[in-house]
């Protein structure tokens, strides 16, 4: 690994990594709806506080945060110019040929580049604060009921826990794969886009190759450690709520009916009008 | 000179909880005609500085000459990377595991193809390079890398390498993994490569006995610095400085100082197993009247199976 | 009392229809409790294939494995004898399921139901084994080959099995993680009584065995203690293996009408025999 990379997990002993998986899962889950139902400025500037207080309990420092939007920041910029040409409504600020760009469409997309920063350095908060073992946990705890209805909660988990494992192992194998190629004079930075998608073959075959090469020898690991020996299979670790963990709920229920209120209150148009302008300015 | 490395610093993850100082100023001349070992434990930072001679990590702070290339962190002039890297081959470590093309033929084309040789250059120098590590040609270019074994596997993707005519060949633990008759075929193969294709070859070992079988000058790697670069026969004067560092030195020299301290004489100079045997036979024939011929001791006693044998029969049991 | 037991055991890859592997061939052998057995031979030897045979990853086609008693063929009891034989393989990085590290240890105490406060404590226990207590609550991406292979060590003996066989899990590493790694195996075998069989490349390694087995085209061509095997140096070249460093100095010397003896093993013996004559 060369680079510290988007959803890895941070350690730091704080507040925010000490707090059960389930409560962020439950919490990250809530937030991600809730940021889909922000309708207006003021929301996502409260959205945003709470965030930015979230970042800061955590200690994970802001700059690893807003790094974590370097890896979508195409399909950000993506987005944006999408929403910009064809979200048209209200008073067109700008005509040439096909292009017509509305002052609905720049508070449209304005919105969505919001949205999608929010939702993104959000999640990665999450990864940020909690390892994958915890969070398999929690998600394996949290879909328990449906072990009822044969649901195999606990293969899924591990299959998650797995996947989330091997990531970095699989990364570092793409960069040595990556490195072995272009010494060998591949060209992978340059050329059209089909160019690139078949220069990616002599990597993406080596890649597979050894990816199978793992899944192998794992599954025998698996095997040799006794996976699926009882249906009483035990745990080490047991998921305990603490008294932060309520606070949380309670804070998060809290969030979600102000945000709720927000969006179906008409009250805050006209300071939302005023922040829209002040960006806009800017 | 072949390659001179200026002041060499590199960081990984900077400013991070997992930043990590890989090299702290490194100088280096590599020499046409090295036969350079470069060893030191994981971590040292031997894998970071190769990767820098033919451009894969970018220089943060120092500078590289290799030819008539420069490296430097400045954006501009932007090297020419395709040329550094005809310069330089790098053999990683399990090269094997990078081929991905159907037949033998297409994947050691595969450098020389990235090169922009003609289709006649190309044929000739796949051929040559097949040939070079011990295969033939005829009967392997249509076979599907996969089918091979390890071994063979191996030397393909060396093929892969050596197709480029790199004037500096660089191999990352060519044995790794190996049994020892891969090892042997390996070694040998790379001695043939110095001869007849890089005259300047830098090779990274763990196995400090089989580095002193090959190379002339070596370099040690420690906590991101050149601990020592001397000539292989010089370097064992710090043996004290290495075994602090945690490195291992040659059974021979460590047989010679068990010697010496029961109180025999040997002479100085000991490094490879036939140093010490060569000593031990003077020596024993000076004791018991005897006259032993020293000559008649095998160059490498490491391999005497393999050593009588020629290339061909090396590879024969393939 | 033998901890393990073959019994004319051959085993085939069936590549294709036409391509049939015969990896292991009739292999009879018996593994006494408490010895430190290591079984060496060239690449496509056999070698991996008996390992995966001795806990039944692999079903022998004939003859019978057992494993204290215990048929690997039985379906049933197939994991009573994946938890006394604990396999570590090659690649370090393969071996473990979690992120963290003592989750990945307690992996295999949980699939066996162990009661919470045990695995606690067999966490602490295995870490300790192989040295690693301290990093019990860290990633393993950091480390280095031998501290990941020593900690798949102790994922495998956290379900404390009678039997730890190792399948070339020294091939990866440096010659540091390979003397950690065969030096953690070793005082299992001496402090807790555990059978040890390691599968190496790396005669040095085999020479610190009780016993070493040999084996050549899915057979097993010499068995004995290490001394009188590295003594048939002739017929370990027909095996296409070698002899340790110190023993092929030996042979050389008697070559050239030194005698030292040619079941020299290591330093120390040639330095003995050397003394007198010099």
């Amino acid at each position: 690994m060369n680079n510290f990379s988007f959803g890895q997990y941070y350690p730091t002993n704080s507040l925010v990594h000490r707090l059960d998986p389930r409560t962020k899962l439950i919490f990250t889950f809530v937030y991600m709806i809730i940021v889909f139902l922000i309708k207006s400025y003021m929301g996502y500037l409260f959205t945003a506080v709470l965030l930015a207080s979230i970042i800061f309990t955590s200690k994970v420092p802001f700059r690893v945060v807003i790094r974590s939007i370097r890896a979508v920041l195409f399909l950000l910029f993506f987005t944006l110019i999408i929403n910009l040409l064809f979200y048209n409504e209200g008073k067109t600020v700008f005509e040439w040929n096909f292009i017509h760009i509305t002052m609905g469409g720049i508070d449209y997309s304005i919105k969505m580049l919001f949205r999608l920063t929010l939702l993104v350095m959000g999640a990665s908060m999450l990864t940020f604060t909690t390892t994958s073992t915890e969070l398999t946990d929690a998600l394996e705890a949290l879909l328990k009921p449906l072990t009822y209805i044969k649901v195999p909660v606990h293969d899924l988990a591990i299959i998650m826990s797995i996947a989330l494992r091997f990531i970095p192992t699989l990364m570092e194998e793409t960069q040595k794969i990556m490195n072995a190629q272009k010494a060998r004079g591949a060209n992978l930075d340059t050329g059209s886009f089909f160019e690139r998608i078949k220069a990616m073959l002599p990597i993406l075959i080596p890649l597979f190759v050894s990816a199978f090469r793992r899944a192998d020898e794992l599954a025998d690991a698996l095997d040799a450690r006794c996976y699926n020996a009882t249906d009483k299979r035990t745990k080490m670790k047991k998921l305990k709520f603490g008294l932060t963990d309520y606070l949380s709920f309670v804070g998060t229920i809290v969030f979600a009916v102000l945000v709720c209120l927000d969006a179906y209150m008409a009250g805050g148009a006209y300071i939302d009008g005023l922040i829209f302008s002040v960006i806009m300015g800017a | 000179m072949s390659i001179v490395v200026k002041n060499l610093q590199f960081t990984y993850s900077a400013n991070s909880p997992y930043e990590t100082r890989a090299l702290k100023d490194v100088n280096l001349t590599i020499n046409e005609g090295d036969f350079l070992g470069i060893v030191g434990h994981t971590g040292s930072g031997k894998s970071t500085f190769i990767q820098h001679l033919n451009g894969l990590i970018r220089v943060q702070e120092g500078e590289i000459e290799v030819f008539d290339i420069k490296l430097t962190n400045a954006k501009k002039p932007k090297p020419d990377l395709r040329k550094l890297r005809s310069h330089v081959g790098m053999v990683f470590q399990y090269p094997e595991y990078q081929l991905f093309e159907e037949t033998v033929y297409k994947d050691v084309a595969f450098g020389p193809k990235n090169l922009g040789l003609s289709q006649e250059e190309i044929n000739d120098r796949v051929k040559e390079a097949i040939e070079l590590v011990g295969l033939d040609y005829e009967k392997y270019k249509d076979r599907a890398p996969f089918e091979l074994s390890g071994g063979q596997k191996r030397r393909v993707a060396i093929a892969g390498i050596i197709a480029m005519k790199p004037k500096v060949l660089i191999l990352d633990e060519p044995t790794a993994g190996l049994d020892p008759s891969g090892k042997e075929q390996i070694l040998s193969l790379i001695k043939n490569l110095k001869e007849k294709c890089s005259p300047t070859i830098i090779v990274i070992s763990h196995d400090i006995d089989e580095i002193t079988r090959f190379a002339n000058r070596l370099v040690v790697f420690n906590d991101g610095k050149v601990a020592f670069d001397e000539p292989m026969k010089e370097l064992f004067k710090h043996q004290q400085e290495l075994v602090e560092m945690g490195l291992d030195i040659p059974l021979a020299i460590k047989i010679a100082n068990e010697l010496k301290a029961k109180g025999i004489k040997l002479g100085e100079n000991i490094v490879t197993m036939s140093d010490l045997l060569r000593e031990i036979v003077i020596a024993y024939n000076k004791k018991n009247g005897t006259n032993i011929d020293v000559s008649k001791i095998r160059k490498s006693v490491f391999n005497f199976d393999f050593s009588n044998s020629n290339q061909e029969e090396v590879f024969k049991d393939e | 009392m033998s901890a393990i037991e073959l019994k004319n055991v051959s085993f085939s890859y069936v590549l294709s229809e036409t391509e049939i592997v015969r990896a292991v061939r009739n292999v009879s052998l018996e593994i006494e409790e408490g010895s430190f057995v290591a079984i060496v031979g060239h690449n496509g030897s056999g070698k991996s294939t008996l390992a995966k045979l001795l806990n039944g990853l692999l079903i022998p086609d004939k003859g019978t494995v057992k494993v204290f008693g215990i048929d690997t063929k039985e379906k049933s009891t197939i994991y009573e004898v994946r938890k006394n034989v604990g396999m570590v393989f090659q690649n370090p990085d393969n071996q473990m399921v979690a992120s963290i590290i003592e989750d990945d240890i307690a992996f295999g105490p949980e699939n066996l139901g162990v009661k919470r406060e045990e695995i606690v404590e067999r966490v602490d226990w295995a870490l300790s084994q192989v040295g690693m207590l301290e990093h019990k609550k860290g990633t393993p991406f950091k480390l280095s080959g031998g501290q990941k292979q020593r900690l798949a060590i102790a994922g495998i003996i956290a379900m404390k099995p009678k039997v730890l066989v190792l399948d070339e899990s020294t091939a990866m590493l440096d010659p540091q993680g390979r003397a950690e790694v065969m030096r953690v195996a070793h005082e299992l075998n001496k402090k807790e009584g555990m059978t040890v069989i390691c599968i190496t490349h790396y005669m040095e390694e085999a020479l610190e065995a009780d016993r070493l087995i040999v084996m050549s085209d899915g057979k097993v061509v010499l068995d004995n203690i290490p001394k009188l095997v590295f003594a048939q140096s002739k017929e370990l070249l027909d095996y296409k293996l070698t002899v340790p460093l110190a023993t092929q100095a030996a042979i050389e010397l008697e070559n050239l009408g030194i005698s030292v003896g040619k079941d020299v093993m290591n330093k120390e013996e040639l330095v003995e025999r050397l003394c007198p004559l010099l």
